[in-house]
């Protein structure tokens, strides 16, 4: 081994340990950066002379000999250039400490935080962000619904209440995605919407679709729609004025007992009681499935607005293929029931391969054991095994 | 009690009054995975029930064989089994080849020379130079 | 002119047929008789082609045997149930009827009533030589023919049994005999590679080859009696002294 790296020192210097906390010799010697060091110099690490120093004592006989400290003329170039790698990050955390003490008084005043990272020293959070407490934007909110929708009268209520609330706003000239605000509908404004029906005028038009069952449905309708985009709260009042003429009590009343016998609603979503739709179960007309859904800006408008109503995720490729309503009804049906991946499965199911009698399908693999049990051989095999001492 | 040979009877010959065809059942192998067994499981999936339909007499397996390449397998009542490799080929092909397993007489390949075997005694007896007719010299 | 073999047996009857009493009166002229293609031998002959030989629908139907007779009087054996009776194979029609010799109908007895008979069946011009029972591995694939299809072969130019031999001038009339042969499937051969090379050239060409033939098993080779052929209405020729 070379001699300027024997005579390493490989002790870490006194001004490194931390004076209050005792760290035995072995966990201070595994937290530093280990040098390719054979491991025999380690064995007196808990001495803080160096081991030049002691055969150099142990020479003269005494503790003090006389001569240089360092017979062979100071550091060596690799003790020197470890030496300056420790004593780096040491002069950074004092540096550290000012700087977040900085941040301190900075909050107190007043603080502008930069826009563009010129001028800055650093960029980036000078603390950990795992220290700071959490804000407001940290917690996340789904643009969609939580849990999707699965029902296919669920699928279709929310495909019409789609269709109805854009026909509107087609027919009102207003930006189509405005509709995305509103989250949920009042329950009256709902009913209201779910009492309109579609008849496309033409191959899937959607101005003027929408055949309201009433004058005074198309006003209330009219009116809460040119609330939207504006203001939110507008609607919400219309909502409660609208309310006391429409609901019927006896039919919510139906309803909510619906509510309660359906227990299914309640385990899936403990934590919001109301279900979908708020309980209704059928849709009136069809009319909205003949939709066209042509036009790039209205498609991206009612799959936003379908995808936040029933939180179905529509990729890519199938929002270039779907033309119409009916097209996205029947994606997101064919999603509840996918096909069987194994072929033995999607055999099992064909009904008319089932009713022949000659024609035998297996799951799985078959092997000569199988072949043993079918000619009966199997037990005696087993037996014979068994006899034997072999199973 | 001297020992007596067993008489010979007329020996079984598949056709002469029943017919029974050669090949008593079809195996299909496929991979649930692997590229080489797609037309495989289109066959399976859209022809099978045709072809089962049409061939009542042969039974007609279909079963797994996960990490291999597809085979159709022929079971035939001589006891032989041939097996045919059908490895990307199409829905169309596969047909052929099962095909081909079901009109096989299952026996091994060989190139014969002569058209016609038969294990009848000849007809007309066999020549001999005492009877029929004398040549003179 | 007679064959040897016909000559010899022609001896040799009335050694065998000591025991049989009842035959020697005819042997000489029913040996004579049943080979009518041999014309030059004996006037007692009827001129060669006519009774015999097939009458003209008979002969101007291809050789093939690919179209499967059923005959009428003898239903065929009810193999294919599946297939429908308007599809059945059509029975041939002749315009007119069989016209035999008066000499071949006293004879023909003596030959139907000798089990085992023997068929020299023609098939695309080839002759196959056939008893019940045999394999036949034909030396090509038949088309449009399923395992399990019954034939019938409707052109031969001998049939025979031990002793007796009809001879055609050149094919018997079908309608003596019936002869049904049953696809039993397609046969097929190993690889061939045929090695071609060209001069001055290191390269060799793999040509293979890997032909496919149909397999038939005959299943039945019968001789019609002469009840049969009178049932069917067969007219018999006076011969000319």
């Amino acid at each position: 081994m070379r001699s300027s790296l024997r005579l390493l020192n490989l002790e870490a210097p006194a001004s490194q340990r931390s004076r209050n906390l005792y760290v035995c010799s072995v966990c201070r010697h595994e937290a530093r950066p280990r040098p390719f060091v054979a491991r025999q110099f380690l064995r007196h690490a808990s001495d803080s002379t160096p081991i030049t120093e002691r055969v150099r004592r142990k020479l003269w006989g005494t503790d003090n000999p006389p001569g240089l400290k360092d017979p062979y003329g100071g550091e060596g170039v690799f003790e020197r250039k470890f030496k300056r790698g420790q004593s780096a990050p040491q002069e950074n955390e004092p540096e550290a400490a000012t700087e977040a003490a900085e941040d301190a008084v900075s909050e107190d005043s007043s603080y502008e935080p930069a826009t563009t990272w010129e001028g800055l020293q650093r960029v980036g959070h000078l603390g950990t962000w795992s220290d700071l407490p959490p804000t407001k934007a940290d917690a996340y909110t789904s643009f969609s619904l939580n849990r999707r929708l699965t029902k296919p009268v669920h699928l279709s209520l929310a495909a019409h209440q789609t269709a109805v609330e854009l026909s509107l706003l087609h027919t009102l000239k207003k930006p189509l995605t405005n509709i995305c605000d509103v989250i949920e509908h009042e329950q009256p404004v709902f009913k209201l919407i779910r009492n309109c029906k579609i008849q496309p005028k033409s191959s899937g038009q959607w101005d003027s679709a929408v055949v309201y069952p009433d004058k005074e449905t198309e006003e209330a309708l009219v009116y809460i729609f040119e609330q939207i985009g504006g203001a939110q709260e507008a609607a919400a009042e219309v909502a409660t004025e609208v309310a006391p003429e429409t609901a019927e009590d006896a039919e919510l009343a139906e309803i909510e007992a619906a509510e309660a016998e359906d227990a299914e609603f309640e385990e899936e979503v403990p934590t919001t009681p109301s279900p979908p739709f708020f309980g209704y179960r059928d849709v009136k007309d069809k009319g909205y499935l003949d939709l066209s859904l042509n036009d790039p800006i209205t498609k991206f408008a009612f799959l936003k607005r379908f995808s936040q109503l029933t939180g179905h995720f529509f990729p890519d490729p199938v929002i270039h293929q779907i033309s119409s309503v009916q097209h996205v009804m029947k994606h997101v049906l064919a999603e509840q029931n996918p096909k069987p991946k194994k072929l033995a499965d999607f055999l099992v199911a064909d009904a008319s391969l089932q009713s022949l009698p000659n024609v035998k399908i297996f799951a799985k693999k078959q092997k000569p054991s199988h072949k043993d049990e079918e000619l009966g051989r199997k037990k005696l095999i087993d037996a014979e095994l068994r006899e034997r001492g072999l199973v | 009690m001297p020992v007596q040979g067993i008489r010979t009877v007329t020996a079984a010959r598949n056709g002469v009054g029943a017919f029974i065809l050669q090949c008593k059942r079809l195996d299909f192998h496929y991979c649930d995975w692997a590229g080489s067994s797609r037309g495989m499981v289109s066959f399976l999936k859209n022809q099978l029930t045709a072809f089962a339909k049409e061939n009542p007499q042969i039974e007609i397996r279909v079963s797994p064989r996960p990490h291999k390449h597809p085979v159709i397998k022929g079971h035939f009542i001589n006891g032989r089994e041939k097996a045919v490799c059908v490895r990307n080929l199409e829905p169309e092909q596969i047909f052929q080849k099962a095909n081909l397993l079901k009109q096989n007489s299952g026996e091994k390949n060989k190139r014969t020379k002569k058209p016609v075997t038969s294990i009848n005694e000849s007809v007309r007896g066999i020549w001999s130079p005492y009877h029929g007719g004398l040549k003179g010299v | 002119m007679f064959s040897r073999s016909a000559l010899a047996r022609a001896f040799a009857l009335p050694l065998e047929q000591a025991a049989r009493p009842s035959l020697t009166s005819t042997t000489t002229t029913f040996r004579a008789c049943l080979h009518q293609s041999t014309a030059t031998t004996s006037t007692t002959n009827p001129p060669p082609a006519e009774p015999l030989s097939a009458i003209p629908r008979a002969q101007s139907s291809a050789p093939i045997v690919q179209q499967t007779y059923n005959n009428p009087t003898t239903p065929a054996p009810a193999t294919r149930a599946d297939v429908p009776e308007t599809k059945q194979p059509i029975a041939p029609t002749f315009t007119n009827p069989l016209k035999v010799s008066q000499s071949l109908l006293s004879t023909l007895p003596y030959l139907t009533a000798q089990k085992p008979h023997y068929i020299t069946a023609h098939l695309h011009d080839r002759p196959y030589l056939l008893t019940e029972g045999d394999d036949l591995r034909l030396p090509f694939l038949m088309p449009n023919v399923a395992p399990g299809d019954i034939l019938r072969f409707n052109r031969a130019s001998l049939l025979g049994s031990r002793e007796f031999t009809l001879k055609g001038a050149p094919y018997l009339d079908e309608r003596l005999f019936e002869c049904r042969v049953r696809v039993l499937g397609v046969d097929s051969e190993p690889l061939r590679v045929k090695e071609k090379t060209k001069r001055r050239r290191r390269h060799v060409q793999k040509v293979t080859s890997k032909h496919r033939y149909t397999l038939l098993r005959i299943m039945e080779v019968k001789v019609k009696s002469v009840e049969e052929l009178q049932r069917e209405g067969v007219v018999v020729e006076e011969e000319k002294a």
